[in-house]
């Protein structure tokens, strides 16, 4: 027993000798840090100006002054490049972080891809991603030769995206994981507008999940070419392909043809006739009452809802809503129109 | 005879005290290593770029924001300014005010011109029946929902019903966001598909930091020691035992004062439930319960970055009362779900969190107290009881201060929070000190929290709140 005593308050001793050696070792690191950040704040004053005058200015050429010499430097000229990239969205000021980065940073994350480190390795691709350095291209593609967790795959991705679409779609439709929705969306959202056809042309080849985050960039991207597109794929087997089409050709607002949607009124799926609904309210009403009038009495909730708020949102709409609630003696459709007409429309 | 008897039993007792308390600190240590390297792996990493990118509408979801509020006069301007101000594309606060006898409601009228509107609202969930709502003229996604009294979890059902957006979150009407903390906490639902259904954030301590038009600018650790011992306990919480359960989707508890869900799951798991202490560990419960049920492939997470100020109770009676209901909740949620237990069908939550709850965070404040007591006893009986409680004291110190410590480190190395030398000099000291005091103290309150849990006592769980910003800024 007295032995097990002693045993235990050596090993306290032991363990709190060496908490308090790792208090003041994390106390230097602060103080370290604390004058790191100074350098860099003076560091940043002296280009700050500098590089405005680079970005706004006539020269393509940098002047020596603004080149980083070590790493701390080169993280205030990545935090003014990311700066200028996030306030700005201006291709004069793109093209010339990348000029530089391609002539002036390459090394320094060339050295840091080989890093052992993953966080390491992480930062540096999402620099090559930001500042679009194509000159280390191939560093990247050997990268792949390596071991590599699923978020540095997915930066891979994201830099093929920019640089070279053909082969980011066949790696991806050869990609063994795979991503979820939302990291497609960014996937694809990267891919130039321009080489949208060649999405088109694989689609099929492509995972589902990047089959329906391609639909839904297409309908952000709101660009009027890609409608015959969206209409292939409201004829889809899928059910979720057809909604997310329907709601891709809602966003780009284009003006759309009755006959081709009608269908969907009968639709035994409410999302598609909430989506229809809204569609509709790119018509006159004149044209589509019937079938709104038919969806106001919908047995979902958020049906008749939503075909409230888009009949409101139409040229004269107010107006049928008001004989809509003198006709119908749907109690359900009534109060959601009530609402909606005392309220005005969002 | 007797009393060799007397003497074998007390040794027994003595031994099995220490034995627990072995396991236990084995247990502990094994999460922080865990923790450890979690941290580890993302030390460096450069979250800014991740963030910025989830800013864009394309990618991130619509988000309600529900502030339940009952009596929350003080602080409820701060913390609705502090939700203005997020950086998030598309957000909706909905406050919903749970009969509250003071002045709540009026100064949310005045302060954002609130106008009583018709709205249908769809009751998926039962609540006490909504009296009015009120939609602010200065921003039209702030919302204000009075009804009739019926608690928090009453008033989050009703936010629930009311809200529009696919996810909701909850918080505290006394709490403070940081402006990235929606956005980081709502990534690994993004990022996951929506396989993770639902999120909590990190809880920190903003006692004493002053709170501008609902921000923090520059955190300082708090100077009253009551304050202080609860900053070191948060940190102990959720540096450890949160990352490392939530690494293998095991959490169980995660804050009420700041966490994400999808509606759809919440709802379907039958929202918040209304006449249990500990609404927020009831929820997740009923989320792991529901999705092992029925065999889905969602999980539950914790994460460290996204950060939440809130005030901590800062005199005794209050701290007592908070966690007496702690105890009294965490006990009334793993009673209810007592089958969960050693259940191979509820996968690891049943098979692990579970035992690790009923084992650590049930039966430890028994066990706790009773070591407490026999130290005392021994050191009157004196001889070989007083080797039993010296070893036991040890253990106490390994138990409570060593690990407390280590948390303090782990985190100050990967945040710097308190970037001064003398607060994290302070952390330390003080969580030395903590066997001595506050963990007898928090003990008793746990008894407490028995007691009241065998009654079935019910309360709403407020606290006198003293505000976080200074006199007249916001209020």
């Amino acid at each position: 027993m007295e032995i097990s005593i002693k045993m235990l308050i050596a090993s306290i001793a032991i363990i709190m000798m060496i908490q308090v050696c790792l208090g003041v070792y994390i106390s230097m690191k602060y103080k370290k840090k604390l004058r790191k950040t100074n350098r860099q704040e003076t560091y940043m004053e002296s280009v700050q100006q500098g590089w405005y005058d680079f970005f706004f200015g006539e020269h393509r050429e940098v002047p020596d002054v603004l080149i980083p010499t070590n790493k701390e430097e080169i993280q205030v000229v990545e935090y003014i490049f990311l700066t200028y990239l996030n306030k700005f969205s201006n291709e004069g000021i793109r093209e010339k972080v990348q000029h530089f980065a391609n002539a002036y940073l390459h090394a320094h994350y060339a050295k840091q891809l080989k890093s052992v480190k993953w966080s390491i390795r992480m930062n540096a691709l999402f620099r090559i991603f930001d500042f679009h350095i194509d000159r280390l291209k191939d560093e990247c593609v050997k990268l792949e030769n390596k071991k590599l967790s699923t978020e540095e795959w997915f930066q891979l991705f994201k830099i093929y995206a920019i640089f070279d679409v053909s082969g980011f779609l066949s790696k991806l439709a050869n990609y063994p994981n795979s991503f979820s929705e939302h990291e497609y969306r960014k996937l694809i959202n990267n891919v130039p507008l321009d080489s949208f056809v060649i999405l088109f042309t694989h689609f099929k080849e492509l995972p589902r999940a990047c089959q329906l985050s391609i639909i839904d960039i297409v309908g952000l991207k709101r660009h009027s070419d890609h409608v015959p597109f969206l209409e292939e794929q409201i004829q889809s087997e899928d059910s979720e392909i057809r909604i997310r089409s329907l709601k891709a050709v809602y966003e780009i607002g284009w003006m759309i043809d009755l006959e081709t949607y009608k269908p969907f009124v009968q639709s035994p799926i409410w999302e598609e006739r909430l989506m229809v609904s809204k569609l509709f309210s790119r018509l006159p009403i004149e044209q589509t009452y019937p079938y709104m009038k038919k969806l106001l009495e919908d047995e979902s909730w958020w049906v008749r809802s939503e075909t409230a708020h888009s009949i409101a949102r139409v040229k004269n709409g107010e107006d049928k809503l008001l004989e809509f609630l003198q006709t119908s003696n749907d109690s359900y459709a009534l109060e959601m129109v009530q609402e909606i007409l005392q309220k005005g429309y969002e | 005879m007797i009393e060799s008897l007397l003497t074998f039993f007390s040794l027994l007792f003595g031994s099995f005290i220490i034995l627990y308390m072995l396991v236990v600190i084995f247990i502990y240590s094994v999460m922080l290593i865990i923790s450890f390297f979690n941290i580890r792996k993302r030390y460096q990493l450069d979250q800014e770029g991740i963030d910025e990118e989830n800013l864009d509408a394309t990618y991130m979801k619509p988000i309600s924001i529900i502030v339940p509020a009952y009596n929350e006069e003080v602080g409820i301007l701060d913390t609705i300014y502090s939700l203005m101000s997020l950086r998030f594309p598309q957000t909706e606060v909905i406050v919903v005010n749970d009969g509250s006898k003071d002045g709540t409601q009026d100064k949310l009228i005045q302060a954002f011109q609130m106008k009583k509107v018709k709205k249908v609202v769809k009751k998926v969930l039962d609540t006490e029946p909504i009296i009015a709502i009120y939609q602010s003229s200065l921003n039209q996604n702030v919302w204000l929902v009075e009804k009739e009294n019926g608690g928090k979890a009453d008033a989050l059902n009703a936010g629930i019903n009311v809200a529009k957006y696919p996810f909701f979150c909850s918080i505290d009407g006394d709490s403070i966001l940081n402006e990235k903390s929606l956005l980081q906490v709502m990534n690994p639902i993004v990022t996951s598909n929506e396989e993770v259904i639902a999120v909590g954030g990190n809880v920190r301590i903003a006692n004493e930091n002053n709170v501008q038009l609902g921000s923090i600018s520059s955190p300082k650790l708090p100077r009253h020691y009551l304050v202080v011992m609860q900053v070191i306990e948060y940190l102990r919480a959720f540096m450890i035992g949160r990352i490392s359960l939530s690494k293998f989707n095991m959490v169980l508890i995660i804050s009420g004062a700041f966490s994400v869900f999808s509606k759809k799951w919440v709802i379907d798991a039958g929202g918040y439930s209304k006449n249990m202490i500990g609404e927020d560990m009831e929820l997740v419960v009923k989320l792991h319960r529901y999705v092992k049920e029925h065999k889905l492939k969602k999980r539950i997470e914790f994460v460290a970055d996204p950060v939440c100020w809130t005030e901590a109770p800062q005199t005794l009676s209050v701290l007592r009362r908070q966690r007496r209901r702690w105890q009294q909740g965490l006990l009334e949620s793993l009673w209810k779900h007592k089958r969960m237990t050693l259940n191979p069908k509820y996968g690891a939550v049943g098979m692990v969190s579970f035992p690790y709850f009923w084992f650590v965070e049930a039966i430890g404040p028994l066990v706790e107290f009773g070591g407490y007591v026999y130290i005392v006893v021994a050191f009157f009986l004196g001889d070989i009881y007083l080797e039993f409680a010296f070893l036991l004291l040890c253990l106490f110190v390994l138990y409570g201060s060593v690990i407390s410590i280590a948390s303090v480190l782990l985190d100050a190395w990967n945040n710097d929070v308190y970037l001064r030398n003398k607060d994290l000099a302070r952390l330390m000291v003080m969580s030395l000190t903590e066997v001595v005091w506050y963990k007898p103290l928090t003990l008793i309150w746990k008894l407490e929290g028995y007691l009241a849990f065998i009654l079935r006592r019910k309360e709403w769980g407020t606290m006198k709140r003293t505000g976080l910003s200074e006199k007249g800024s916001s209020s």
